[in-house]
């Protein structure tokens, strides 16, 4: 249970704790909520992670909590917090060990009635061709050369290899490409744990579903997007796997050795940092970016996938269109007012309004998607983001429901046996998972994610388009 | 907690991770207890294929906290790229800043991907009574 702090409720859907709440605070904290949102993030130690980030040096005010927040390690996961390019720090912690964990969704315009029969093949064959747990098939395995180029550019590496479609590369966060990736702050051991890992989806709560759009919200939006009621899409939630985690373990290492160096003081050690423009914060930018371009070339190695299984099923060529693509582990560079600032986001995402200029074309009129996974057997959303979410919260929006519930008190609230029985009684195909894995990430486990867009479309940050439902799901 | 009279490990709920606590008489025999428990979880998720090798694992780093955090992700390491876990401690010497050990093994049935990386997240080693203490959270 978290200590308690003073707080000021904004507005219906916004709280700050003010700086005056503890004495190394630097700025205050923000964190979107509505009443019993708020009562469940206070219920476990995020707030107290959420100020340990005002600490940080170089902060700028305020720091955020997303409606999903959960306690994580270090930040919280859905926290967001922005630094100055010059006297602001740069924190692995504060990205996450999944660099680039994100989710894509594509979609099918087929009518979910007319596949709903072959869902159960469609399936069985997404789990031959997509690894998942600690299973090896539909892996690429790559060369060192080959590795150092997917490293570099992210999906683009793929083009030449038929994997990837410029349509693809257009409809992904940052064109699936980080310019300021440099392969060689990626150390051999990260390597090696990529080396055969692209197009895998790992474990936790990563998945690829087939789900049926059931509402549409903003039917202009919904047009752009290609999404329309009663059609099949499908969702793909993975990251950068032993890569992009050993990427963060080697430079919380390497930043918690030098940070007596440059005077940093903290109040937990997983927030290890150094200053975004020191020789060790230079190089961490240049190794989580090529292993942010890991995760983006992994989920679009599992779209291809996705297509030929669609394509083997269903015995014709399928157009599964790429909607878009959005990170939830990221620190990026970006240019907020007259300030370059180094925003981190950790379980959150961009987004960016109609007028943004990373906003691709297809979007312009209507902003940045924004893609919110619910749980197993729950909704999940596609929304836009907003030209107001840059003021409100440095372009930043909530990344699914968020854990309401541990792993462990999960599985004792219902045993993954009846999990799975409730999913098919709702018609949810499940493959890829133990009863184990099931019950952990069973819909119980996590917060109300319709209560959670409510927030993040009432205060602006996005805007709903779809709500969307499974009917599928290959489990990681 | 799971283990002999004196040293022990338990898996304690955490909203999003993993947090494994352990107890030992002394520091070495708390860094083997850290072993048994994250090499019971490699193969409980992955599956034991038959023996493997016998290797040397061996550690440097700054202080117990950093040292216990480091040894954990070689284990993590070690597993995910060459499907090995460990089954038993055959030798172990450690410092407060250095550890080596000698351990056997299992070979993995499939690549474990469950434990990401061990933290330094809320992160302790404490001596009191004769007893170390530590707690550690994995990434899961």
């Amino acid at each position: 249970m978290s200590a308690t702090y003073p707080f000021t409720r904004l507005d219906r859907e916004l709280v700050e704790i003010p700086q005056t709440a503890r004495a190394d605070m630097r700025v205050p904290a923000r964190v979107f909520a509505d009443d019993a949102l708020w009562d469940q993030i206070r219920g476990d130690r995020t707030v107290e992670q959420l100020l340990n980030v005002t600490t940080l040096p170089g902060v700028i005010a305020p720091v955020f909590a997303m409606p999903d927040a959960h306690e994580g390690y270090g930040f919280p996961v859905g926290g967001v917090a922005a630094f100055g390019e010059r006297d602001g720090i740069i924190s692995p912690g504060g990205v996450g060990y999944d660099i680039n964990c994100g989710v894509r969704l594509l979609a099918t315009g087929m009518a979910a009635e007319a596949l709903r029969p072959q869902v159960p093949k469609l399936m069985h064959e997404l789990s031959r061709r997509v690894a998942s747990g600690t299973g090896r098939g539909g892996r690429l395995s790559l060369e060192p050369a080959e590795l150092d180029r997917v490293l570099a550019e992210g999906s683009r590496a793929l083009l030449s290899r038929g994997l990837a479609a410029e349509d693809d590369l257009d409809h992904t966060e940052a064109s699936g490409s980080l310019q300021s990736a440099e392969p060689d702050a990626v150390s051999p051991r990260a390597k090696q744990r990529g080396r055969d890992q692209l197009g895998s989806l790992g474990s936790g709560n990563h998945f690829v579903e087939v789900q049926v759009i059931g509402e549409v919200f903003d039917s202009e939006a919904a047009a752009a997007m290609g999404l329309a009621v009663g059609d099949a899409a499908v969702l793909i939630h993975t990251g950068s796997r032993g890569l992009g985690h050993q990427v963060c373990t080697d430079y919380v290492r390497q930043m918690d050795a030098v940070m007596r160096k440059y005077g940093i003081r903290l109040p937990d050690r997983e927030l290890a940092c150094a200053p975004f423009d020191s020789p060790e914060g230079t190089r961490y930018f240049g190794a989580m970016c090529a292993a942010a371009n890991y995760a983006f070339a992994n989920r679009q190695v599992i779209t291809q996938r996705v297509r030929e299984a669609f394509g083997q099923v269903l015995g014709k060529r399928v157009e599964l269109r790429l909607v878009y693509d959005v990170a939830h582990n990221m620190a990026k560079l970006e240019q907020h007012g007259r300030e370059r600032l180094i925003v981190h986001r950790k379980g959150a995402t961009r987004a960016f309004g109609p007028s943004h200029p990373e906003t691709p074309t297809r979007y312009r009129a209507v902003g940045q998607p924004v893609l919110i996974p619910g749980s197993m057997g729950t909704a999940s959303y596609a929304l836009v983001g907003t030209d107001a979410a840059l003021e409100r919260s440095f372009g930043s929006c909530c990344h699914g429901a968020g854990r309401a519930m541990s792993r462990r008190a999960a599985k004792r609230f219902k045993p993954g046996h009846e999990v799975r029985q409730a999913l098919e009684d709702q018609g949810v195909v499940v493959t890829g998972a133990g009863n184990q894995e099931l019950a952990e990430e069973a819909p119980h486990a996590y917060k109300d994610v319709d209560r959670v867009v409510d927030v993040v479309h009432a205060a602006g940050l996005a805007r709903r388009v779809a709500r969307l439902a499974p009917i599928g799901v290959l489990k990681g | 907690m799971d283990g002999d009279a004196q040293a022990g490990h338990e898996f304690v709920d955490h909203m999003s991770e993993l947090a494994l606590r352990l107890r030992a008489p002394a520091f070495d025999a708390l860094l083997a207890e850290a072993v048994r428990a994250v090499g019971g979880l490699l193969v409980a998720e992955a599956g034991a294929e038959g023996p493997g090798a016998t290797r040397t694992i061996e550690v440097v780093a700054a202080d117990r906290e950093a040292l216990l955090v480091d040894l954990l992700n070689e284990l993590v390491f070690v597993a995910e790229t060459e499907r090995w876990a460990p089954q038993g401690i055959a030798a172990i010497e450690a410092t407060g800043t250095r550890a080596r050990l000698r351990l056997s093994g299992v070979r993995l049935a499939g690549t474990p991907s469950r434990i990401k990386g061990a933290t330094f997240h809320g992160l302790t080693v404490q001596a009191s009574g004769g007893q170390v203490e530590a707690e550690v959270i994995l990434d899961v």
